[in-house]
């Protein structure tokens, strides 16, 4: 056995017993700390995943119930002395007629005892304001309704709606509740009848904003907001791509292009709240350009998103081995070419893959769209680029605001249709890099 | 008798005694035997018909320069290696001859190099028709990611040397068939260039290096990528190319500048130090660096 | 301009090349050595009537050839392993060749060997003149072989172009004794065995020394580059 220096070892500092008897000794301690780091690592994973797990299960389980609407079956009889005492069946006394009474009246029927005036108002709560606007259709489409009686399905009000989808405790004292003891009963006998019906929420796809909250819908805020990425993409994707190109392939390596480029990073940093700012300031106070509409929205979006998508674009770039353009430039092509021959087709998937995840960035973005206006209560679905209109993230910030008991779930709701939006994004960011990305 | 002789003692009587400093033969012969860069370089730098002529070529990176005054011709339809350990210059060099070192911005080259009697240098000088006359093969193979056939035909397209598909498809057929890869690809040429192996690759851009038909062919290490049968196709290729093209190789393996060369030019430091006869190079060169390296005594 | 022939297996960056290359030296250095005594050693045998000597060379004869297979093995490892360029090519192939030229000055001495013991054993005459002759051709042999096989291990191609100019000395010598020896085989007819066995000998010196010849011209190989195999000797220093 050899001693610690032993010149008879041959050279080595150590025998080689006692080498293989010190790496016994610490092989115990490598293999703790290598299972302690996995430990640490799954514990991780599993913190993350169970936050997320936390959030989804509390969005989609407020939100669900946004999908569908209650609907109450009533039997109408469209009386003709009240939608047109004078016979006349033209448009316009059609237009005018009291339908909320059709409705009273067939609530009414249904409920004799509710004689007094209050009674009769909380019978007439039950039922959404639209209903009226409902019949109006109805008669003005076809005229020969009057007369006659029909079973009609009318959207339910959106307390009704909550107490139906269980949503208002029975527990709280009548005086800390919307519906009342007497609307309750009421609203239990419908449901015992038969009445109720529970149907998909159609509406809530195809509404804009409302202050009723079972009218409400996303498609104003989704339009604007599709507007507004329209504008983003159409002048981000060009003026980014062109900027990465120029710099990345064509521009000399000199103080002003590093100074570009270190704003550029630093420009990608900025809290998008300061763009919002930067928008209200050159768009509309100098511009005059129109407030809440989504070219400016679009505008102030392009400004955020630039940066991103010329520094994932340089990276894109970048990541093109350096032989392709040396390949290029030695068989006598320009740099044009070398660059939109074979750098550019080579570098696109990742640039899409830039250029969607800031879309996606954009579509998420709430600060910069409030200081321009977009935060506004807009009940009319947006027809172009200059209507006001909002966006889906600020309509979910609207309202998470809003006092009703009904806008709770169509916050959440609409929070899942935005992240739906989000995840079909990233993954078809994630299929096109699939897709076409090269190996070497 | 003894079983072993090498056991035996019997060394002779011969005491090789330290031997002592001798005055040298002449300062030629004393210059040739330091290890100092020679202010000029050993050997013929002239060839009897020179296709390129490079006079006093300095290469500068910035503040730093790379390659220093250097001369030295290149025969027609010869191929000449250049060797020299890792930073000596001898690619920086090469890249001067197709004057690929203007893609490096901080790049400055001075001197003069005629192809054919025209400096390359000169202002006037397009360097798109001149890559197209002077190609090159680099260290990895480089194929674009592309189709065998667009790869070969890429060069004649955007130099506008087909008339038509005819014409190109010709020309992609000889080039490949130049190449020796034609009979390998022959039945697949839509497919990825990128797909065929690294020594097929190299063939395939040498293909594509004589598409264009140039005079001069500059190869960086052609085959520091490849295993040995590959590389031995390509040394196989380089001196059949021989017949029709100049081609300037630079190596580190100098059995392979050995193996393909007629000249070869041995650089130090960013000296030319030696040039000659390859035979001469490697059998008795007249410097002690160029003796070094080929030795194996350093790079 | 040259030092020794270290300096040509010094310095590799692969340190086994140096040495194997220190061992190809030392090996021929030591079959250098081992011929020159060999050679030293048959001359003596004719001389002196030194039977031990004359059986002594006889025997190591099979050591001389170990060394010529052992060299050439090693030759061909080192050419196949190392693929040698410049002087460690020309050093390799003078190498080769000096050992194949020292295992046929084996080959001489032992002829001289064999001789010198045939006529102890028979107790033969030796005539005087042929003794004379013996005894100066072999010193110069055995110093333009000792001297080949010093530059060759010095690297020292002044030393080498002198032994190859000694050769022609030599030759001379060689004719002389020829000469004399016809003149006296046709004076006393009774000499021709001892005569005819002379002419053996001496041939078998003067062979030797073209081999020594041959050893010197491979230093210069080395050393200048230049093969001088076939220049004559009196014109080796012109240009060096």
């Amino acid at each position: 056995m050899n001693k610690i220096g032993d010149p008879g070892a041959a050279g080595r500092p150590i025998s080689a017993d006692q080498a293989m008897a010190r790496v016994n000794a610490s092989l115990r301690k490598r293999y703790g700390a290598e299972r302690r780091f996995r430990v640490y690592g799954i514990a991780s994973v599993t913190v993350g995943l169970a936050f997320l797990a936390l959030m989804m299960i509390s969005i989609v389980g407020k939100g669900y119930s946004a999908f569908q609407q209650t609907y109450v079956d009533l039997d109408i009889y469209f009386d003709p002395e009240v939608i047109d005492p004078d016979g006349l069946r033209d448009q316009e006394s059609l237009m005018r007629a009291n339908y909320n009474t059709l409705i009273k009246d067939s609530l009414l029927f249904l409920f004799p005892e509710a004689s007094g005036r209050r009674d009769r108002r909380a019978l007439g709560a039950l039922i959404s304001n639209s209903a009226a606007f409902d019949l109006q259709d109805m008669v003005i489409t076809d005229p020969l309704l009057i007369g006659q009686t029909r079973r009609v399905s009318v959207l339910a009000s959106a307390d009704a709606d909550m107490l139906n989808k269980g949503k208002i405790s029975r527990t709280v004292p009548e005086s800390e509740r919307r519906v009342s003891d007497q609307q309750i009963a009421w609203l239990e006998t419908l449901r015992d009848r038969g009445r109720f019906e529970k149907r998909f929420n159609t509406s809530f796809f195809t509404h804009g904003d409302s202050r009723d909250p079972e009218l409400s819908g996303i498609w104003g805020a989704t339009k604007g907001s599709f507007y507004m990425l329209l504008i983003t993409l159409a002048l981000s994707f060009p003026v980014g791509i062109g900027a990465a190109i120029y710099l990345e392939e064509f521009a000399p390596k000199n103080p002003v292009t590093d100074f570009i480029e270190i704003n550029i990073n630093n420009l990608a940093a900025v809290p998008s709240i300061v763009f919002g700012l930067l928008g209200l300031g050159v768009f509309l106070n100098f511009f005059s350009m129109p407030r809440s509409a989504p070219m400016v929205g679009g505008l102030v979006l392009t400004l955020m998103t630039l940066p991103t998508i010329i520094i994932s674009a340089r990276a894109s770039l970048k990541s093109v081995p350096p032989s392709i353009r040396e390949a290029a430039l030695g068989m006598g092509a320009s740099q044009m070419q070398s660059t939109f021959h074979h750098v550019l087709p080579l570098a696109m998937p990742g640039m899409l893959t830039g250029t969607i995840i800031g879309m996606a960035r954009a579509l998420g973005e709430t600060a910069p769209l409030l200081m321009i206006g977009m935060v506004a209560f807009i009940v009319d679905i947006p027809q172009g680029l200059f209507d006001p209109s909002t966006a889906l993230p600020v309509q979910i910030y609207l309202w998470a605001d809003a006092p009703e008991r009904a806008f709770v779930e169509r916050t959440s709701a609409a929070i899942m249709v935005l992240l739906g939006f989000l995840v079909l994004m990233n993954l078809s960011a994630i299929i096109l890099r699939k897709r076409y990305e090269r190996r070497w | 008798m003894e079983a072993n002789p090498m056991t035996q003692d019997i060394r002779p009587e011969i005491t090789p005694e330290p031997p002592a400093p001798r005055e040298a033969a002449s300062a030629a012969m004393s210059e040739a035997r330091s290890a100092e860069v020679p202010d000029t370089t050993f050997g013929v730098i002239e060839h009897p018909d020179p296709i390129i002529n490079c006079r006093d070529v300095n290469v500068f990176y910035g503040d730093k320069q790379a390659v220093f005054d250097v001369n030295l011709d290149i025969g027609r339809h010869q191929v000449i290696s250049m060797i020299g350990p890792s930073g000596c210059g001898k690619s920086t060099f090469l890249r001067c001859l197709n004057r690929m070192n203007d893609t490096i911005d901080i790049a400055r080259v001075t001197g003069t190099i005629e192809l054919d009697g025209q400096n390359i240098y000169d202002p006037k000088i397009d360097v798109v028709p001149l890559r197209a006359r002077v190609g090159m093969v680099f260290q990895k193979p480089n194929p674009f990611p592309k189709s065998i056939y667009d790869n070969v035909a890429y060069g004649p397209r955007i130099h506008g040397l087909a008339k038509d598909k005819v014409e190109l498809d010709e020309i992609v057929r000889t080039s490949l068939e130049r190449a020796g890869l034609l009979g390998e690809v022959k039945d697949r040429l839509d497919q990825p260039g990128t797909g065929l192996s690294g020594g097929q690759q190299q063939r395939l851009c040498i293909a594509r290096a004589i598409a264009v038909s140039p005079d001069v062919i500059l190869m960086d290490e052609p085959c520091s990528a490849l295993d040995p049968i590959a590389t031995a196709k390509i040394e196989d290729l380089i001196d059949e190319l021989r017949e029709n093209y100049t081609i300037c190789i630079v190596t580190h393996s100098m059995q392979q500048a050995a193996r393909v060369s007629q000249r070869t030019a041995y650089f130090h430091l960013g000296y030319l130090v030696e040039v000659g006869e390859t035979d001469k190079i490697f059998t008795n060169p007249t410097h002690k660096l160029t003796e070094d390296y080929i030795t194996g005594r350093f790079g | 301009m040259s030092d020794h022939m270290t300096q040509y297996t010094e310095g590799h960056t692969v340190r086994a090349f140096d040495a194997e290359l220190e061992q190809l030296r030392t090996l021929v250095l030591q079959m250098g050595g081992l011929v020159i005594d060999q050679l030293q050693r048959a001359v003596n045998a004719i001389r002196k009537r030194d039977i031990g000597s004359a059986k002594l060379v006889v025997e190591r004869e099979a050591t001389v050839n170990q060394y010529d297979i052992d060299g050439e093995e090693l030759i061909f490892n080192l050419l196949a392993k190392r693929q040698p360029m410049g002087a460690d090519l020309r050093m390799i192939i003078s190498y080769i060749r000096a050992i194949t030229d020292l295992e046929r000055c084996g080959d001489e001495a032992k002829k001289i060997a064999k001789i010198a013991r045939r006529h102890i054993e028979d107790g033969a005459e030796i005539d005087a003149d042929f003794d004379e002759s013996t005894e100066s051709m072999g010193e110069l042999a055995v110093e333009i072989l000792r001297t080949a096989v010093e530059a060759l291990d010095n690297a020292d191609a002044e030393n080498a172009i002198q032994a190859a100019k000694e050769d022609a000395r030599l030759d001379a010598e060689y004719k002389r004794s020829v000469r004399s020896i016809h003149d006296a085989m046709i004076s006393q007819p009774a000499l021709v065995d001892v005569a005819a066995d002379h002419v053996v000998v001496i041939k078998a010196l003067e062979r030797i020394g073209d081999h020594a010849k041959n050893i010197a011209k491979y230093v210069v190989f080395i050393v200048q580059g230049k093969d001088v195999r076939h220049v004559k000797a009196k014109a080796l220093d012109r240009d060096a």
